[in-house]
């Protein structure tokens, strides 16, 4: 616990200085340095973002399937070849922008 | 002009590049299924359905969001094939940004400022490169239909653009990011086609001019060793090797912990991607964290694949080797099903196998290879069980670089060698050597290349005779020194061939000027030089090598070969800089308008393209593909439930996607007699689909296994023993044999089925099928075995009982099913199976009915529609099955229904669009016993002309090369005696006076050779 709240006045502290520095241009690399964290941190959740959409857009592709017994109409359900490729397609492009997220 | 201002100038250059391919592009799209395999894929992407191997995920995906903004069904394969047109028109956008990026550093390297002709210069190098390469036969083919081959040729374009832009800044540390979205792209790609990995090399040598120090010699070799390890590693390693891994933790986790299937694989891939992940974040160092980052997109990418294997399991209607679990994913992902071309050392088409001895039999050597493992078939039983071992034969004899290796081919190999001279066995080394320069890189690969930028003499296959798919300038005497005859005299048929283009060498020029400028233009120059020549060569002649091509290929592959002419494409861009700079040379200090002289002559090449091109590409208005499959499904009657067997590729997948898309008779079931030998298939066939019921066949999947009853010998030698057996113990045999032992239930049930081997087999040359409708006998005579696509029939034979109609495709061969070609009726398109028909008898009625009501044929009426070799082909086995039914209608008389044919006829198909064959005689005899000399006439004079012009056309070839079309002169002949006999039939004296003198002189011609 405390070192979480120790971790969160760090972060305080590095935002204050962050916004003394917008002023001040001589000290930039504190600037960059916490964009970067801010920026690596996004592109870290969009990647993840992405991934998720992909492996629930698998989930919901998968299903009871046909059989010698039946035709089992449910495999072209609207959720199994319209939404769940459309959210795997979304999280795969996704990645690229998350590869490419700028700063 | 500042540096930025050429960027913006420079991508609205590439947008206007990009909107002009692709409005052309989806102006000339087909609005329907193209054939071959794209009403395959276009179910595969609307249902998520399987495809051959080795799928293509990520293409599913995409086209399958696209299918959704069709309205209706009617427009899926519009929009597939829209898309395709949106992915080459990328590909185009990104060739130009690509041709401008390497033309700036030539033309304006280090400056800040550029100066307007210099830009001009630079975009126009671009535009002229582009459009070279959007109006070329090959890309624009690709284009309009919907083919993997489109999106592929988008992401090499972008995954080479992508390297160009790193270089620029390699330097900064947003720079790693290209690095790591060519290792995602590179990942998809492995789910769109492999082609893509072979920009790879190419991109290596970017890489390594950019951050060594010094290049040297030795640096460069180890740069595309580097490039090429990549690749193989890619291909060899991580495609095949992260399935198998899998496959160790499936037999852990079920065979021996009993869990569920498909477990060991969901834990396998989070241990795999958490420990790449932890591995990323606690190493240090740079170079080891971009790999890993790489490896990591690579799979992610790769990850595609889940699609091809939760849809597998589904089991839906097109499951082509059914993926469903790890070890049968696998064997999709290596392409098993398409056997295995030796590369470097291994048997040639005439090796012997190697035999041993064991026990009283010689067996064939071979190596036993890894393990095959199949989930159980026992569905009570959850375990991987062993099917069988891959078998590697051992040869008496190989040779290293085999090029002549399929035993299949044996024939073809020599027809086209002309004879070959064996030392012993193999094929000699120079044999060897000339067959690979000859055939697959020349025919193969330069023909292509040839077509692309000097001319195409037509879109006929070619298969090395004079008159077919020859590479032409356009110059008169140089084509006539090519291909041996005397081009001015062509028949009407070739000579108005819309797939004639003729580009005078000019591209090739361009392009061969662009690579004397980039050698010419310093250091940077050469280093752009060797970097495209390493695209073109890996794209181009390192797949010739790869592929071991055998002759008589089903169609022809120039598409395969897109990627190097893209990297030409690159150099008739840079050409057009030596031609300004020639210009400015003419034009001694007025450099603007010296740019401009120069960029006004190169656009004038891919102008003249468009102008040659454009005719054959456009397939707007042709709806043939879907009418014909749709045709084949509308022959079989609408009672029973029919199946139809059909046996290739054009037969089937229309068939297939008028099921799945369009929903046409769904109460019907193709079956394709290529597949049916697997176990898979015949699990699918046993399983209903939409309203067709599971097809008869009652075996189960132990029997019919992979590896089991492959073939069974038929010996009619038994027949007497059995008769003996019979007459001796008649209890016992009844028991054993069944009451009625030649009936084909008790055949199969008995004898094929039967536990023991030595049973397996027809003891019998003749069975009979016993039903209310009579007694129908199927002679075996001359057939040595059965394979099990041939028993399966049978068994649906014997299991239907004539409830359910089965049909027999028209394009199958003679030699599929000979034992049923004499109890068959034609319907249509399809011959029904009858257990009545004698012979090959026509249903008039039902014949009729389809022909003149229930087909459709595609707008083959249109003026001015396209017709290839694919789709004239099955215009003309149309035409055929309507002659035949001319044919019996005037034999019955029935002269109303008759002429009724013939009119149909010459509205549907006329003979502008579908050229008269010698099935139109059956017309022009029909418009003779009605009294309509007339049209009578223009069919047969019609007939005569055009063979005359053939006849007298392959006469000016010189002799050496005119064996190859020997075939085409016979054919015409014949031809021209049919037509001049229907003539003297009818008395039509004009005719005969006019052109029985030319077919003495013909005659007399071949007699002479």
């Amino acid at each position: 616990m405390n070192s979480i709240s120790n971790k969160s006045n760090k972060t305080d502290n590095l935002m204050k200085s962050n916004r003394k520095h917008l002023n001040d241009s001589s000290a930039p690399s504190d600037n960059s340095d916490c964009r970067m964290t801010f920026v690596r941190y996004t592109r870290r959740m969009i990647i993840a973002a992405a991934c998720l959409l992909i492996v629930v857009g698998y989930i919901l592709m998968s299903g009871p399937g046909n059989t010698e017994q039946a035709f089992n109409l449910d495999i072209f359900s609207t959720t199994r070849i319209v939404v769940a490729p459309m959210l795997c397609l979304a999280g795969y492009l996704l990645i690229v922008v998350g590869i490419l997220w700028k700063d | 002009m500042k540096r930025t201002t050429f960027s913006k100038l420079n991508t609205c250059t590439a947008w206007l590049v990009f909107a002009i391919a692709a409005v052309i592009y989806c102006l000339t799209v087909e609005p329907t299924a193209s054939l071959w395999d794209c009403p395959e894929f276009i179910a595969c992407g609307y249902k998520l359905e399987i495809g051959h191997p080795p799928g293509a995920p990520v293409f599913m995906l995409l086209s399958n969001v696209f299918s959704q903004m069709a309205g209706d069904t009617a427009h899926v394969a519009l929009m597939v094939n829209i898309l395709s047109a949106l992915l080459s028109a990328g590909c185009i956008f990104f060739l130009f940004l690509t041709i401008t990026h390497l033309v700036r550093k030539l033309v304006s390297p280090a400056a800040a400022i550029i100066t307007i002709p210099q830009v001009i210069s630079v975009e126009a190098c671009g535009v002229v490169g582009a459009l070279a390469y959007t109006f070329s036969d090959t890309f624009w083919f690709s284009a309009v239909e919907a083919e993997v081959y489109a999106f592929s040729s988008f992401l090499t374009a972008l995954m080479f653009w992508l390297i160009l832009k790193w270089e620029d800044e390699a330097d900064t540390p947003r720079g790693e990011r290209w690095i790591i979205l060519i290792a995602y792209i590179t990942g998809l790609s492995i789910g769109v086609h492999l082609l893509c990995l072979l920009c790879l090399p190419a991109m290596s040598f970017v890489v390594y001019f950019r951050m060594a120090k010094r290049v040297t010699r030795m640096g460069m070799i180890k740069a595309l060793v580097a490039g090429g390890l990549i690749v193989g590693g890619i291909l060899y390693a991580l495609i095949p090797g992260v399935v198998k891994m899998g496959g160790w933790f499936e037999l852990l986790f079920t065979n021996t912990l009993g869990c569920p299937y498909h477990t060991g694989l969901i834990v396998y891939l989070i241990l795999l991607v958490v420990g790449l992940v932890i591995a990323y974040y606690k190493t240090r160092r740079k170079g080891v964290k971009l790999s890993l980052a790489c490896l990591l997109m690579i799979l992610a990418g790769y990850s595609s694949y889940g699609v091809i294997f939760i849809r597998a399991n589904a089991l839906p209607m097109m499951c082509e080797n059914a993926p469903d679990n790890i070890f049968s994913l696998g064997s999709y992902l290596n392409r098993e099903q398409y056997g295995y071309t030796p590369l470097l050392y291994g048997p040639a088409y005439s090796s012997e196998l190697d035999f041993e001895t064991k026990g009283n039999y010689q067996v064939v050597k071979h190596q036993q290879g890894k393990p095959i493992y199949r989930p159980s078939a026992d569905s009570a039983k959850r375990q991987y069980e062993v099917v069988r071992h891959d078998i590697q034969y051992v040869y008496k004899d190989n040779m290293y670089f085999p090029r002549m290796h399929s035993v299949r081919h044996a024939k073809a190999y020599e027809q086209w060698m002309g004879g070959v001279r064996k030392d012993g066995r193999l094929p000699t080394a120079r044999e060897n050597l000339r067959f690979f320069l000859t055939y697959q890189v020349n025919f193969m690969y330069w023909r292509y290349f040839l077509w692309n930028f000097v001319g195409r003499q037509n879109n006929i296959q070619g298969n090395g005779e004079v008159e077919h798919g020859n590479w032409i300038t356009g110059f008169r005497f140089i084509d006539d020194q090519i291909l041996g005859c005397d081009t001015s005299k062509l028949p009407s048929d070739l000579a108005n061939n819309k797939g004639r283009n003729v580009f005078y060498a000019l591209p090739l020029v361009l392009g061969l000027l662009g690579i004397v400028w980039q050698w010419r233009r310093g250091r940077e120059g050469r280093r752009q030089l060797l970097i495209v020549m390493l695209l073109f060569v890996m794209t181009g002649l390192a797949i010739v090598v790869y592929l071991n091509q055998t002759p008589q290929q089903p169609r022809e592959r120039d598409y395969a070969y897109a990627g190097s002419f893209y990297a030409f494409a690159i150099w008739i861009g840079v050409g057009t800089g030596t031609v300004i700079a020639m210009m400015r040379k003419l034009f001694k200090g007025r450099k603007l308008v010296a740019t401009i002289a120069g960029t006004v002559i190169c656009l004038l090449v891919p102008l003249q393209m468009v102008s040659q091109t454009w005719d054959d590409h456009d397939r707007s208005g042709r709806y043939t593909c879907r009418d014909f499959g749709a045709n084949y499904l509308e022959s079989m009657q609408k009672e029973g439930y029919p199946i139809i067997l059909t046996n290739g590729d054009n037969d089937t997948f229309p068939l297939w996607y008028n099921h799945e898309v369009e929903g046409v008779r769904t109460d019907t079931r193709a079956c394709n007699l290529e597949y049916l030998h697997t176990d898979w298939y015949i699990d699918q066939m046993k399983r209903p689909a939409y309203d067709s019921p599971p097809l008869p066949i009652s075996w189960r999947h132990d029997d019919y296994q992979e590896g089991r009853r492959e073939d069974v010998l038929v010996r009619p030698e038994l027949k007497d023993e059995v008769k003996t057996f019979i007459a001796q113990n008649p209890e016992e045999a009844k028991e054993l044999l069944g009451d009625q032992p030649f009936e084909l239930k008790n055949i199969i049930d008995k004898w094929v089925l039967n536990d023991r081997e030595e049973m397996q087999c027809i003891p019998t040359d003749t069975v009979t099928i016993s039903s209310d409708k009579g007694e129908m006998v199927i002679s075996l005579k001359d057939v040595k075995r059965l394979f099990k696509s041939d028993l399966m029939v049978l068994e649906m034979l014997s299991k239907a009982d004539w409830n359910s109609p089965i049909y027999m495709s028209i394009s199958m061969g003679s030699s599929i099913l000979p034992f049923l070609r004499d109890h068959l009726v034609l319907e249509g398109l399809a011959y029904r199976i009858s257990p009545t028909a004698e012979g090959q008898r026509v249903n008039v009625d039902r014949l009729y009915d389809n022909i003149m009501h229930r087909f459709r044929y595609g707008g083959l009426n249109k003026k001015g529609i396209y017709v290839d070799e694919d789709v004239m082909r099955m215009a003309n086995a149309h035409q055929m099955v309507m002659s035949v039914l001319i044919d019996s209608l005037v034999q019955k008389g029935d002269m109303e229904r008759a002429l009724a044919v013939c009119h149909k006829w010459k509205q549907e198909m006329p003979q502008e669009n579908v050229p008269y064959i010698e099935t139109a005689l059956s017309m022009a005899r029909c418009f003779y016993l009605t009294e309509q000399q007339q049209q009578a006439d223009e069919i047969v004079c019609n007939l005569l002309l055009r063979a005359d012009e053939w006849l007298s056309w392959i006469e000016t070839i010189r002799p050496s090369r005119r064996n190859g079309s020997l075939h085409s002169f016979y054919a015409w002949l014949q031809n021209m005696e049919q037509a001049l006999a229907l003539a003297q039939q009818f008395d039509r004296s004009e005719i005969l006076q006019q052109y029985y003198k030319q077919y003495e002189l013909h005659i007399q011609q071949i007699q002479q050779n």
